[in-house]
């Protein structure tokens, strides 16, 4: 079991913390320091966690290489093996394959912004993003995070937000607030729309899929290069190696040539947008 | 001067090869209801015939089983399957280059070690009155040269070992010309077709198959390029559920032509049975040429011969390409 499909790393939980109602932090270690040693990822790319009995996600790690042999994802309980991970405890085991898929950081954007924009549990494939610049800021110019969701308690990642903004500009909205809310209301693409981007940033836009029709038009409306903005898709996958035909968008494989695309190489994708 | 076989001494050879391994091989059941053909396990010689019709199931099978374990797990090792040797003789030339694409399908861009793993376990022996040409890989090649003799050709060790010393093969005379039957395939090797199924999103070929079609995914099961799949965990009843699990991780045939195929939490990204056709037709004819270098699709006529909605997919695609045409 050695070529990269089947490669499974045995791994065990380090702790479990709640994000939100419906969403957990996973942290994870290797089994054998071997394995530990290993495997390598660039932030923003995923892997194939698996319980066994239970089936596999596709999961983005959220943090950054750095912090290996432990790592992170976000688990939103959803389906048979997410609801199962949802029941790990500290100590159980898990295994994992990959790491999958492309990254925008795998491209350094020297001198250049960098705009994450996140709408709701988008935000948690960026959080290696971010915890990347936070430990090295020359791998931008600058960097800007603009995060939504439908209410306060659906942010994921509170207790983290105030850290970033001392290195980054945090700007947060919800469709709905609560008494003790304090940040903006709206959508991420209203919230956009106010904000300053430099002509010549690279956008990187994780979220619910229906928004990013019109985040693109207003990036491409603030001077963005349509290859400088890029979206995250998601979609049903079984293999991570462009065998399983699950995760087709017409000619592009979201397991291969994703999960990150740009607008260029998407928009006229006859089914990349849902 | 070339190695060949009395016919009449093939079944003996062919006896030779299920005394040392399991072999599999187009038998016929003359009662059966789709095809009286199909890939069976040879147990004796007479069961082989040396012509057959389409199978239902084409012998992918032997290389992606329609259910397999990928892994087995109990008591939280992941134990991975055993692979023995094994031959399946007897594949005509157009079943051989479908086995050839899943070959590549499955080397390209990452291997699959579970396929690849499998097929070096496979021995192939084909049979066919065509001659042999570079789009097939097999250890043994029987040309059927006239009606008393097949030609050998061997392209591995392990055919060669089959042939070379054995008493039955021996040096013929001159055998007679063979006449080719030569097709050009002016529907599946169009030119443009690619790029023709590529801007053929609003013809109405597709609202029309969506009157007619099941969505019932057998052009997917019986087709020898089709190799889409899903996989879950299988988990044993036993008395210690509790504890430690024990189970399987089991590969399945899936067929993009199913609602459920592209759906997640959030969505479904083709829940209309038109986009799950043109999706077919636009693997096939447009994303495998441009990823492999050969559409998907070897014309067995399996499909067509097995489609409870009696739909031709080579109507379809002519009908693109003279729409085409008249623009």
């Amino acid at each position: 079991m050695t070529s990269a499909n089947n490669n499974i790393y045995q791994i065990e939980v380090v702790k479990v913390s709640g994000l939100n109602p419906l969403t957990k932090s996973l942290r994870f270690k290797f089994a054998s320091v071997k394995q530990g040693k290993a495997f390598a990822f660039i932030p923003g790319q995923f892997i194939m966690l698996g319980v066994l009995g239970y089936g596999e996600a596709a999961l983005t790690i959220t943090t950054t290489p750095e912090e290996l042999p432990e790592f992170e994802v976000a688990v939103r309980s959803i389906g048979n093996a997410t609801k199962a991970m949802h029941r790990l405890k500290a100590g159980d085991k898990a295994y994992f394959r990959g790491a999958f898929g492309n990254s925008t950081i795998s491209r350094k954007i020297f001198g250049q912004e960098l705009l994450l924009i996140a709408g709701g549990i988008g935000l948690a494939p960026l959080r290696s993003i971010i915890h990347a610049v936070r430990d090295d800021k020359t791998i931008v110019g600058k960097l800007a995070l603009i995060y939504g969701a439908k209410t306060p308690e659906e942010l994921i990642y509170k207790g983290e937000l105030g850290a970033w903004s001392k290195f980054a500009e945090v700007v947060l909205t919800v469709d709905k607030a609560d008494r003790e809310w304090t940040g903006k209301i709206g959508r991420v693409s209203d919230a956009l729309k106010k904000t300053k981007v430099d002509k010549d940033a690279v956008a990187v836009v994780c979220g619910p899929p229906v928004m990013y029709p019109a985040i693109a038009e207003i990036l491409i409306e603030k001077g963005l290069a349509e290859e400088n903005i890029e979206f995250m898709l998601e979609r049903r996958m079984k293999c991570g190696i462009g065998k399983c035909q699950h995760c087709t968008c017409g000619e592009k494989y979201v397991c291969l040539d994703g999960p990150t695309f740009t607008w260029k190489d998407i928009k006229d994708n006859w089914e990349a947008m849902l | 001067m070339s190695l060949s076989i009395h016919t009449k001494d093939l079944k003996r050879f062919l006896g030779e090869i299920i005394d040392g391994w399991p072999t599999y091989g187009p038998t016929e059941d003359k009662t059966a209801v789709n095809s009286r053909y199909k890939f069976a396990k040879l147990d004796k010689a007479k069961d082989y015939v040396l012509r057959y019709g389409p199978t239902v199931i084409p012998p992918k099978k032997y290389l992606f089983p329609a259910r397999e374990d990928v892994f087995r797990f109990e008591k939280g090792e992941i134990l991975p399957p055993t692979n023995r040797e094994f031959i399946v003789f007897g594949v005509n030339k157009r079943d051989g280059e479908g086995l050839f694409c899943l070959d590549q399908i499955y080397a390209k861009p990452t291997p699959d070690s579970h396929y690849t793993e499998r097929r070096a376990n496979m021995h192939l022996v084909i049979v066919d009155s065509l001659p042999p040409s570079n789009n097939i890989d097999c250890d043994l090649y029987l040309q059927i040269a006239d009606k008393d003799h097949l030609e050998a050709y061997t392209y591995s060790e392990f055919g060669e070992k089959l042939v070379r010393g054995n008493k039955l093969f021996g040096h013929q005379a001159e055998v007679g010309t063979i006449s080719l039957r030569h097709m050009p395939d002016d529907v599946l090797y169009h030119p443009r077709l690619a790029s023709i199924i590529e801007k053929s999103r609003n013809h109405s070929v597709w609202d029309k198959l969506t009157e007619t079609c099941f969505a019932c995914g057998v052009c997917s099961y019986v087709c020898p390029l089709c190799y889409c799949y899903e996989e879950n965990d299988k988990v044993k009843i036993t008395a210690d559920v509790a504890g430690d699990m024990a189970g399987s991780r089991e590969r399945r045939w899936d067929s993009c032509m199913l609602p459920d195929f592209a759906a997640v939490s959030f969505d479904n990204a083709r829940s209309k049975v038109k986009d799950r056709i043109y999706n077919w037709y636009f693997h096939k004819f447009v994303r495998m040429p441009r990823e492999f270098g050969f559409p998907g699709c070897v014309d067995c006529g399996r499909c067509i011969a097995f489609c409870p909605a009696k739909i031709n997919y080579r109507d379809v695609l002519k009908e693109l390409i003279a729409d085409d045409k008249r623009k």
